[in-house]
């Protein structure tokens, strides 16, 4: 064995524990879910074949579609308007201003929460007759709000809470691709009379175009998979409003003990954001550019 | 070649360790099975509860039974259900098990729980267990579980409440009338914002209004399912309940926005509702969140539609079964039966929280000396159970979605009948 292979060698079974872990953590149970979503499967019994019986159920399904819906309009949302709040907060605290590690500190704190009990307080803070919304409204003489009790405010409510824990997150992100820019971009930029928002559009947001497209994918992704607020907060309502296609799948599978019916809903979920992250990749190909 | 000697050398070192690991618990395992050891599963224990069964009563039945060991594990409600079916079909369910309200049929349609129909019939004093307990632990004609303790529902109010609206907290309303003009009274409004409730209609995270509209619909003389198993709500008595459910929104004595928080102060216990149908659950939650109003809380009699109907509630069950698949069900029996006796449940039920599945036991100090529990326990006489069925699972949320649309002006009452009986004809067909 030449001295290249036997490094080659030793490279795979070096990485060969990780990848036996990855296959059966990951890999095996999505190659499950697609067996599991052709058959009629309730856990407790043997799975029956199905063949695309679940597919076409699923797809007919007013409740997983409306459930779908939700998913895209919470996505879609959550990543757009976060991640504009996010690159923002970013913005602020990379120049240099007082307490600036205090406010980093402060924007990624909720993060570290975890998000049952962040849904837990936001429960308080949105309660119609004791929470301090309410009570800062009042305070205004705008009339209380139904947060989390009326179907056109329930949604809004959880994507508020999830930007709020989330953003700091991503706003870490969006530093280190600031951070990344060269300095001497901005001063030849300067020299050519570009500065503030001239040179934000001209420089930054092109240059920070790779770091946009990772927040946007990742974030993407986990919004998707929305679940705890909805069961925390809501248990998907009110009228089906915060229902999610994650909160579906955990219904199916865990409560009613259709695990081949929500496997087929968790295919669509796959296919949805695979889908998501090409057109995210597409999109974001045009834009990026290198230095 | 000498990294590549290394390389091997620590793999082999670990896949040689976790084999060890592996094998180690495999003999342990086959060790332990040899023993007569029993696993029980206790759901939702508090800490006392725990305490009570690990020092006093498991120590006892091992000494009257020195050939069968016990184990316990404990999980909360929340997981329980996922933690027993994942067991059931990994064939690793505890022998022993409490299970919940509605859990028999779905787990015994799908082979899980050992029919204890041979064993039940040898029981004494099996009359001494509530009739209508004894029929939620039932599916198809075989009995699957013995009662471990219920909640019986019934019309709970806040006497304070009710002398501040000029009503006697003696006489609470028994049928449907009487409740919608009281809430009236009840309920109250301050700058156009509803800030009590007359009545809360259960809405919750979770099938709350459900399990409210089920007791309405059985107080209507409903019944779930026609004699040839189809669903039975767009009829007579759906169309009562119905109707009155989504009047009392209309006459504007409840709201959506009261929600019943989990884990926390429900609304009756802060004053922000008036009336609810509850159970024991209610004076614990005023126990726990606001102690100073639990001599407030009254419990009233189930209610009827009218004064020549029937009050009709609803009771929930917790049981303890026995896993199909055990190896030792005489052993397990013996465990069951022993912890289910009137000796024992008159040890636990009280702490337990909820209320005792014996006539005798109730019969007994602390419960003979409680009025409130007392009280409840009467209404036993007018409870029933919501029917077995293995999709009982996914029913109650099909009924929940229907009713939320029916608040919220999606749906008519008489199409949202139409609805669930097409949804859980589809699932009932499956």
């Amino acid at each position: 064995m030449s001295f290249r292979s036997s490094q080659r060698a030793a490279g795979y079974l070096f990485v060969l524990p990780a990848l036996v872990l990855l296959f059966f953590a990951s890999g095996l149970p999505i190659i499950g879910i697609f067996f599991y979503s052709l058959t009629r499967y309730s856990l407790i019994q043997p799975p029956v074949w199905h063949g695309i019986k679940n597919l076409v159920s699923v797809a007919l399904d007013p409740t997983f579609l409306g459930s779908l819906v939700n998913t895209f309009y919470f996505a879609a949302v959550t990543v757009i308007v976060g991640s504009t709040v996010a690159l923002l907060i970013a913005l602020l605290l990379n120049q240099k201003i007082a307490g600036r590690s205090a406010f980093r500190t402060a924007v990624y704190l909720p993060q570290a929460m975890s998000y049952v009990a962040a849904a837990l307080i936001w429960m308080w803070i949105y309660d119609p007759l004791y929470g301090l919304l309410n009570a800062l409204l009042r305070h205004i003489g705008i009339h209380p709000v139904n947060w989390l009790t009326d179907p056109s405010t329930a949604m809004p409510s959880i994507i508020i809470l999830s930007i709020w824990r989330t953003s700091g997150y991503y706003m870490v992100i969006f530093l280190a691709g600031l951070q990344g820019i060269p300095r001497q971009m901005y001063e030849a930029a300067e020299i050519d009379g570009a500065r503030g928002v001239r040179s934000f559009f001209s420089i930054t947001l092109p240059l920070l175009m790779p770091t946009v497209f990772l927040v946007i994918v990742i974030w993407s992704i986990g919004a998707m998979q929305m679940f705890t607020q909805a069961y925390v907060m809501t248990g998907g309502g009110p009228a089906g409003a915060t229902s999610t296609v994650v909160y579906q799948v955990y219904l199916n599978a865990f409560q009613y003990l259709k695990l081949g019916y929500a496997s087929a809903e968790s295919v669509v979920l796959f296919a949805a954001v695979l889908i998501l992250t090409i057109l995210n990749n597409r999109i974001f190909s045009r834009f990026s550019y290198t230095y | 070649m000498k990294r590549f000697v290394m390389a091997a050398s620590v793999m082999v070192f670990v896949v040689a360790g976790l084999s060890f690991a592996g094998g180690t618990k495999e003999q342990g395992s086959a060790a332990a099975s040899q023993k007569s050891t029993i696993q029980f599963l206790n759901i939702g224990p508090t800490t006392k509860v725990k305490n009570l069964f690990e020092q006093t009563i498991i120590p006892d039945f091992q000494k009257q039974n020195p050939t069968i060991g016990v184990e316990m594990t404990t999980t909360d409600w929340g997981s329980a259900f996922q933690k027993v079916t994942t067991g059931i079909a990994a064939g690793t369910a505890p022998d022993v098990m409490v299970i919940g309200g509605i859990w028999v049929a779905p787990l015994a349609s799908k082979g899980g729980l050992l029919p204890l129909g041979q064993f039940v019939n040898e029981m004494p004093n099996k009359s001494d267990i509530y009739s209508a307990a004894w029929k939620d632990c039932e599916y198809q004609g075989h009995i699957y579980a013995v009662p471990w303790n219920l909640d019986v529902r019934t019309l709970v109010y806040r006497k304070d409440l009710f002398k501040e609206a000029g009503l006697d907290p003696g006489n609470p309303p028994t049928t449907w009338a009487e409740y919608l003009a009281d809430a009236k009274k009840l309920t109250k409004i301050s700058d156009g914002q509803m800030v009590r409730a007359g009545t809360l209609v259960g809405l919750d995270t979770s099938i709350g209004v459900q399990q409210y509209f089920a007791q309405l619909f059985f107080q209507a003389g409903g019944s779930y399912y026609t004699a040839d198993g189809k669903a039975n709500f767009d009829s007579q008595a759906g169309r009562d309940a119905i109707k009155f459910f989504k009047k009392l929104f209309v006459d504007k004595v409840t709201s959506p926005s009261f929600v019943t928080p989990n884990n926390s102060a429900d609304p009756l216990t802060l004053g922000t509702a008036a009336m609810e149908f509850s159970g024991v659950s209610a004076l614990q939650n005023a126990r726990v969140y606001n102690p100073k109003v639990e001599k407030d809380i009254g419990f009233g009699r189930p209610l009827a539609m009218n004064a020549s109907t029937k009050p009709t509630t609803v009771v929930w069950v917790n049981k303890v079964a026995i896993f199909k698949g055990t190896h030792n069900p005489d052993q397990a029996w013996k465990f069951a039966s022993y912890i289910t006796s009137a000796q024992r449940e008159s040890k636990w039920a009280e702490l337990v929280g909820n209320l005792p599945t014996r006539k005798s036991v109730a019969g007994m100090p602390p419960w003979s000396s409680q009025p409130n529990t007392q009280a409840l326990l009467a209404n036993m006489e007018y409870a029933t159970v919501q029917p077995a069925n293995p999709h009982m699972f996914e029913i109650p949320h099909i009924i929940k979605n229907i009713l939320m649309d029916v608040v919220y002006d999606k749906v008519s009452p008489d199409e949202a009948l139409k609805q669930m009986d097409q949804k859980i004809n589809a699932v009932l067909a499956q």
